[in-house]
């Protein structure tokens, strides 16, 4: 205690070592790089779709539709045809791009407006706090889909098959309005814990402004219990999002996304063609799984009870 | 004694009948099981009302029509009128018709069915203050615009922007009166040699009095005249049992009652159909093509032609429309069989006239070569109206139940191959779409569809293109058409009206204001336990169903 | 204690005031925005004469001129329908005029039949493998536990559900028809669709497949608060004090590891709303979740406004109920 600043470095230094430790562990973990190989496969088929597939998803012969795939991964159709009579192979890949994209935007806006309204309210309690816990109750009160349903039955507008910010933006903002609160609440009770400890306490006598203790000094602290959680999220809007569509509000056919190809291949599946829910369906269980297990090792790698 | 050895037989002869259903198998015992004796179990929708004008929907309507007992009947092949309470209408001029009731009839509680009862439902629907949905059948009718008075000028609103409607206190339709217990005379305000065959829809149904005095009792437990009866409440959600009415006097229906199980949006009854707890159900397209190659199952079906028919719709109010042979190129791009490949096949079949052939005076092919695949047509007759404007992307706007999206995204497929032009489709909410379709705000071909409300072609041509180009949603007119429509109206005799109708149809089919694509098509299932199975061509629900005056259990 | 609920209580009320406000308010910008539900009474292809609607929306309270304004937050219908619901009349719906309340009384037993199942399944299941888990600590047995919940819960609920009956239903009904019959319990269990005739038997494989939602949660909060406590100072003091195994077990493990679970259940509980929407409209089960889904789509103000505010209603409650076991079961929070 006989240097004021030092305090703030450990603590600092303990963030750093934190987080280093986590990676550590969870780099010698096999359901990590399994999980890691996996989203590295999406990811890629998002961001580079024509390595995956040369055909175009909207030539679409209706008298091809449904082809079953009998010479799988070769030929003119290496998973057949969809039930449009579009090459599947193509519609999956190009599919993936909205999916990602969407549960990626969804994730950064909710994690930002999260960990903004949960470290003020926290840091300054009061009438703030007061206000955004209120917001916060509201909103709890209506589950995710539900509130989702609501939002985009009632502004539906005419549905566009144009760019990709206006095929997946009303579902995106839909989920970003109802899925902010687990965020926030985490990073409140994490700055109401840090703002008592020592070494804020200490940045404050030395005359730190608030936003320099918020964003150097609790910030971090918070971010830890968010990150946590995050990948499981991720999963979770990818799951809503397939929900969405199924139901007929999320992205609108004939754009596609996991969830438009679910909700296609569920009709047909029943009639004998399982191969158009059954792609989809692994690539989605896949996905949303190594988004679980990945978050799952994140949370104990993150928690220092457990460790 | 011999009264003994009859009970004796009888009870052998029904152990044989049950040792029988044991042999069988077990298919026979998942019949037998749930209905019990003689009741047939059907599927439903969500009924709106089960007392006649409140429905206006299939669903309403297919329950209601097996417990009331109309003017007259549909015939199930012909779709003719035959008089069923009636024993005569007629008239001299089409204008004043003179309907003569069979003597003796009475509803399910006693009371008479006379021409009072026609005329206390028919001044039901026709006040506007109750706003039934199947008030405007009775507009043809002297005295409907004192029942139904118009907005008052605009000065005069307390709102702006709310119309305020006067109060009216005429509640009957001066065009009503009965000289005798027996007679019902109406008077049209206009001559209409159809208005007979109009008589057998819901609208026209006779009401109790008793019904009228507790309207919420009788929704739950309406009061017919018609061969079934509910004795317990129906439910909208759980359905309900009509039975038999033993003191109908018509002839009396094979079965002892019917059995109403509800499927609620989006749930169909084809699982239950395959597990025997369901006797006529229409598979959903993708269980077609496998029930269609189940040998066992394909031996009860029933297929045959439908009278909804879908239309793609060219807005003639935009200029890029404006050329016919575009529309035609657009028309003969579209592969029907393809598209049908792709929404699953026996669902519907590809239509090439705008009156479908199961309706009286249609099905005479006028669309010909437009109305079928052909690439290079199609592209010529593109060139020939100067090609599609560059860069543009052809829109088609659709109310967003699933089917449709399905359906006009196969269309916009086959065009968009064919003609070698980007396409997207325009979803809308359904009241949404009516408002914008009808203010002429689409600036593309849109969705346009038929359902009849009775057995002639006038039902398809004049109220779907007729009014002239600010009245109806293509913005179509064409005098020759119009002139052609009131000809026909003021003909002599049925045949004459058809005749002049389809005429009519010829002088759309130049102009081509839409495309025609499908009509659709019955095709039900029906158990092992059932028989006689008639699907209505007018009657009929869509999802499964069958007329249970004819139907029989084995 | 007595302050803490009532705190908790006046905020509550508070939240759900609001929550009823911000349903009024989108209502009433949809219909600004979308037009007319009146329309949607007319149902077919024609579009009603304009006195027709006129009456309609009389009928139903949607004749007041700020549904023409967008933006304008409607306070007067607001007020009126606040009277309304105090005075107990939840109005009536526009296709076919039917009585909320009398709806009410249909949906709701079978969404709590729904729960029930749901419920039981999640707490048996996670309560077993859990326990399971936190005794084979850091064994093959805790990996595939911890993998196989994480699995299961990354199947999205409704395509179990959707799988099930577009493949299985049909082929079990059969055959469990052809051993035991058709009344049979075995004879309805497995059928494809919900049945009115049989409200319980039929809502069973529903509710267990609902039941599945959030199992890897839970099944980790059983693992972590058992391990937890097997290793507590209260239960060494207890063995020390000479206490019997079986009391220290029921009594202090099981007792206080029912804390985090009871906050699982109480959290799960609104995933299971979001679950109930898909689950009741796959099996055809007329309950909330699916009533609220089809009024929201025909526009039925009224039905969707009444529906999630019971929903909210409920998920308060159930939070606060939570809040308030919290404090009975765990022996160092007290609230004054």
């Amino acid at each position: 205690m006989s240097e004021l600043t030092v305090p703030t470095g450990q603590a600092e230094a303990a963030q750093t070592s934190l987080w280093k430790d986590a990676f550590r562990t969870m780099r010698r973990r096999p359901d990590v790089i399994l999980a890691t190989l996996i989203l590295l496969f999406v990811f890629a088929m998002a961001a580079f779709p024509t390595l995956f597939t040369d055909k175009d998803p909207t030539r679409c012969i209706g008298r091809e539709a449904r082809q079953r795939p009998d010479t799988w991964f070769t030929g003119e159709h290496p998973l057949g045809t969809d039930a449009f009579g579009c090459d599947f192979a193509a519609t999956i890949v190009h599919g993936t791009r909205p999916t990602i994209v969407l549960a990626l935007t969804v994730i950064v806006a909710t994690v930002v407006a999260g960990l903004l309204l949960g470290v003020l309210a926290g840091y300054f309690g009061g009438w703030l706090d007061a206000l955004i816990s209120r917001v916060l109750d509201v909103f709890i009160v209506i589950p995710m889909l539900l509130g989702a349903i609501l939002l985009l039955s009632l502004f539906r507008g005419r549905g566009s098959s144009g760019n990709l910010i206006e095929t997946i933006g009303p579902a995106a903002l839909a989920l970003m309005i109802f899925s902010w609160m687990e965020f926030c609440r985490y990073a409140r009770a994490a700055t109401i814990e840090a703002k008592n400890l020592d070494y804020v306490q200490a940045a404050r006598c030395l005359g730190a402004k608030d936003s320099r203790i918020m964003f150097r000094h609790i910030l971090p602290s918070a971010i830890i219990p968010v990150t946590a959680v995050v990948p499981t999220t991720i999963g979770a809007i990818i799951v809503t999002e397939s929900a969405l569509a199924v139901l007929g509000l999320g992205v609108q056919a004939p754009a596609t996304s996991w969830g438009v190809l679910l909700s296609k291949g569920t009709e047909w599946a029943g009639g004998g063609y399982v191969y158009l829910f059954g792609i989809p369906l692994s690539l989605l269980i896949l996905t949303v799984f190594a988004f679980a297990a990945f978050g799952d090792a994140l949370r104990d790698a993150l928690d220092p009870k457990l460790r | 004694m011999r009264r003994t050895k009859m009970a004796v037989a009888a009870v052998a002869a029904t152990g044989l009948a049950v040792s029988l259903a044991a042999c069988t198998g077990d298919e026979s015992d998942l019949d037998g099981g749930e209905g019990g004796g003689g009741i047939v179990q059907m599927q439903v929708g969500e009924v709106r009302s089960l007392i006649p004008g409140g429905s206006g929907e299939s669903e309403g309507f297919r329950i209601m029509h097996n417990l009331y007992d109309g003017l007259v009947y549909y015939d199930a092949v012909t779709g003719d009128p035959d008089y069923l309470v009636a024993e005569d209408i007629s008239s001299d001029d089409n204008q004043t018709w003179t309907i003569k009731i069979k003597d003796g009839l009475t509803f399910q509680n006693g009371e008479p069915v006379d021409a009072e009862a026609f005329i206390r439902s028919w001044n039901r629907t026709a006040y506007g203050a109750n706003a039934l949905p199947l008030n405007y059948f009775f507009s043809t009718i002297a005295g409907y615009e004192d029942l139904n008075p118009p907005p008052l000028p605009e000065e005069e609103w307390d709102d702006p922007d709310t119309p305020k409607i006067p109060e009216s206190d005429v509640k009957e339709l001066s065009g009503l009166s009965a000289p005798d217990p027996l007679t019902l005379q109406v008077e049209l305000s206009a001559p209409f040699i159809g208005f007979p065959t109009m008589l057998g829809y819901e609208a026209f149904y006779p009401v109790a009095e008793e019904c009228l005095a507790d309207t919420a009792a009788c929704e739950l437990v309406p009061i017919g005249n018609g061969p079934f009866k509910f004795e317990e409440p129906y439910d909208l959600e759980a359905g309900g049992t009509a039975l038999k009415w033993e003191d109908y006097p018509g002839e009396q229906p094979s079965i002892d009652g019917v059995r109403w199980h509800v499927y609620l949006d989006g749930a169909n009854c084809w699982a239950d159909y395959l597990t025997g707890d369901i006797d006529v159900c229409r598979p959903p397209a993708s269980d077609y093509e496998s029930a269609v190659n189940d040998p066992d199952l394909a031996e009860r079906r029933i297929v045959q032609d439908g009278t909804s028919t879908l239309v793609l719709a060219f807005p003639l109010y935009d200029d890029t429309y404006a050329d016919v042979n575009l529309r035609r190129a657009i028309s003969a791009a579209i592969d029907r069989e393809g598209v049908l490949n792709v929404i699953g096949p026996d669902r519907f079949n590809p239509l090439d006239s705008w009156v479908p052939a199961s309706i009286n005076g249609g099905g005479q092919g006028f669309c010909g070569e437009y109305c079928t695949y052909d690439p290079d047509l199609a592209n010529d007759l593109l060139e020939e109206a100067g090609g599609w404007p560059e860069g543009e992307k052809l829109r088609i706007w659709v109310n967003d139940s699933a089917d449709n999206l399905d359906v006009f995204r196969a269309i916009g497929d086959s065009i968009a191959e064919t003609l070698s032009i980007e396409y997207e489709i325009v979803p809308m909410e359904w009241t949404d779409f009516l408002a914008e379709r009808e203010a002429h705000n689409l600036d593309g071909p849109f969705r346009s569809g038929w359902g009849p409300d009775y057995n002639l072609n006038e039902n398809y041509l004049e109220p779907v293109y007729g009014g002239g180009a600010a009245t109806n949603d293509q913005g179509y007119e064409n005098a020759d058409y119009d002139a052609k429509i009131a000809e026909a109206a003021g003909a002599a005799s049925i045949e004459e009206a058809v005749q002049l109708y389809a005429e009519a149809e010829e002088i759309l089919a130049g102009d081509m204001p839409s495309a025609p694509i499908f009509v659709e098509q019955v095709s039900y299932f029906y158990s092992e336990r059932v028989d006689n199975v008639v699907v209505h061509p007018i009657y009929s629900g869509p999802g499964g169903d069958a007329e249970l005056r004819d139907i029989v259990i084995k | 204690m007595g302050r803490y609920v009532i705190r908790r209580l006046l905020q509550a009320l508070l939240t759900l005031g609001i929550v009823l406000f911000i349903l009024h308010y989108l209502m009433a910008l949809s219909v600004q925005i979308r037009g007319n539900p009146a329309i949607l009474f007319f149902g077919g292809e024609r579009t009603p004469d304009p006195a027709m609607l006129a009456q309609v929306e009389r009928l139903y309270g949607l004749d007041n001129g700020c549904y023409d304004r967008p933006g304008d937050p409607c306070l007067v219908p607001f007020v009126e329908r606040l009277q309304n619901y105090a005075a107990g009349d939840f109005g009536t719906t526009l296709n076919g005029n039917r009585d909320v309340a009398a709806l009410l009384g249909i949906y709701i037993p079978n969404t709590l039949r729904l729960f029930l199942f749901s419920t039981v399944t999640l707490v048996v299941l996670a309560m077993v493998l859990g326990t399971w888990a936190a005794r084979h600590r850091g064994r093959l047995v805790d990996h595939s536990v911890r993998g196989t919940t994480i699995l299961i819960d990354s199947v999205p609920v409704f395509l179990i559900l959707l799988a099930y009956v577009y493949m299985m239903a049909v082929p079990l009904t059969r055959w469990a028809r052809g051993i035991w019959g058709t009344e049979s319990f075995m004879g309805q269990v497995f059928r494809p669709s919900y049945n009115p005739d049989y409200p319980w038997t039929t809502i069973v494989i529903p509710g267990i497949i609902l039941g599945t939602v959030g199992l890897a949660t839970l099944t980790r909060l059983v693992r972590a608060s058992q391990l937890e406590n097997i290793g507590a100072d209260f239960v060494r003091t207890a063995k020390a004090k000479g206490l019997g195994q079986m009391r220290i077990t029921v009594v202090h493990v099981v007792r206080n590891s029912m804390i985090p679970i009871v906050t699982g259940i109480g959290y799960l509980f609104a995933f299971m709303l979001s679950g109930a929407v898909l689950t009741e409209g796959v099996m055809g089960i007329p309950g909330m979740g699916y009533m609220i889904f089809n009024a929201v789509q025909r526009q039925e103000i009224n039905l969707v406004i009444v529906g999630l505010t019971i929903s909210a209603i409920v998920v308060v409650v159930v939070s606060l109920v939570v809040d308030l076991l919290y404090a009975a079961l765990d022996p160092r929070i007290r609230y004054e």
